[in-house]
């Protein structure tokens, strides 16, 4: 008992978290917000937050909708925090690239609307939303989603009351491949789509025929 | 012969105090449980807790004796992933009013005896210590070597701005 407990402090508490096992088990207990900050703690925070899945999955996991929700729990997020997890998050946007967001508000049934544009971007290669999507590991939901909108038109996208980022994302690529095919036609090269060169250059002319057709359209 | 209800066992700690319990309380870990089915005597061969002082040894025997008669947890406890609930009852989170000395000693201690349910409850202790905390406070509160270059340390940042907006 005659320890002195500043030295000890150190010995334990420096055990504990150079132990996989147990940073990984301190982990399990966060909300998603917080191990977002731990990660950047340590390396082996960082090792243990960014290589399990299963946390990598719950953080990127994120239920959105429901008015009130974001009060209740820190998984769910209300529409501001919807709007800003949409427009910051490197990997959502990747994938909604070539639609410009213009506005994503709670409808009067509670359900998240989020209405934008097609527009043409560089970055709409499906190699690259293959990445993003690995990267970020986002789930599927079971409840499908509703697309409105014509061809062509501003796009619009009704989000039932538990739908997570992952539908999200996988609802932008798909509004977002259903454009360009309906723009460039099914029989081209690959399957269809505008490859971005390795050094930036753009593999087909189309490109350029399509960024006028739509630049100044809607 | 006694009933194994009643039966008291021997552990050493590893400043070499003899502390005697009862079976069923030593048995909350796993450790002790398995050896004393290897050992077949219980009783009569001291069990030695090699990496565990007296001090917190004794800590422990007196978690494993308030939850002696808890239910053994169901395989599901473990097959849920996350669990995020950091709930923890009354009596653990008085037990854990220790100095941050003992509570990770307790840590150690039950992840080396493998007591999973006391694991539980010391890092979910941890876990609410760390909620809403800075990374350089988790780091000041804990004594954690921050081991990032500054550059290392910038691109974790910049990676997760889109998230921390809160």
């Amino acid at each position: 008992m005659a320890k002195k407990p500043t030295k000890a402090i150190k010995t334990a508490a420096r055990k504990v978290f150079s132990l996989p096992e147990l940073v990984e088990n301190i982990a399990n207990h966060l909300p998603n917000e917080d191990l977002f900050v731990v990660q950047r703690v340590s390396s082996t925070f960082h090792t243990i937050v960014t290589e399990i899945e299963k946390l990598q999955e719950s953080m990127y996991r994120t239920t959105l909708g429901q008015k009130h929700a974001r009060h209740c729990h820190s998984d769910r997020l209300g529409t501001t925090k919807c709007a800003c997890f949409t427009l910051k998050s490197p990997a959502l946007k990747k994938a909604m690239e070539p639609l410009l967001l213009r506005y994503l508000k709670t409808s009067e049934w509670g359900d998240v609307v989020i209405t934008g544009e097609f527009t043409p971007t560089p970055y709409f290669c499906r190699s690259n939303a293959g990445e993003s999507w690995r990267q970020i590991k986002l789930d599927h939901g079971d409840s499908p989603l509703t697309v409105r909108g014509e061809r062509d038109a501003p796009f619009e996208l009704w989000l039932p009351a538990r739908v997570t980022l992952g539908e999200v994302y996988d609802q932008f690529l798909e509004v977002r491949w259903k454009r360009i095919q309906e723009r460039f036609g099914t029989s081209r090269k690959d399957d269809g789509i505008v490859q971005v060169g390795e050094k930036g250059e753009y593999e087909y002319d189309a490109y350029y025929d399509y960024e006028e057709s739509f630049t100044y359209r809607g | 012969m006694a009933s194994e209800g009643e039966q008291t066992v021997k552990l050493v700690s590893s400043d070499n105090v003899e502390i005697v319990t009862e079976r069923k309380v030593a048995e909350r870990s796993m450790l002790i449980k398995n050896m004393i089915e290897d050992l077949g005597a219980p009783g009569e061969e001291p069990i030695p807790i090699m990496n565990v002082s007296e001090a917190v040894l004794r800590k422990v025997l007196e978690w494993c004796t308030h939850h002696k008669n808890d239910p053994a947890p169901s395989q599901d406890d473990d097959a849920d992933s996350r669990k995020k609930t950091t709930d923890i009852e009354d009596w653990d989170q008085k037990f854990m009013q220790v100095d941050q000395e003992m509570l990770f000693e307790i840590i150690l201690a039950a992840n080396y005896m493998d007591i999973k349910a006391l694991l539980d409850v010391g890092c979910k202790t941890v876990a609410n210590m760390i909620k809403g905390k800075s990374p350089e406070e988790i780091r000041k509160t804990f004594n954690i070597q921050n081991d990032f270059t500054p550059e290392e340390e910038d691109q974790i940042r910049r990676e997760n701005e889109w998230a921390e907006d809160r």
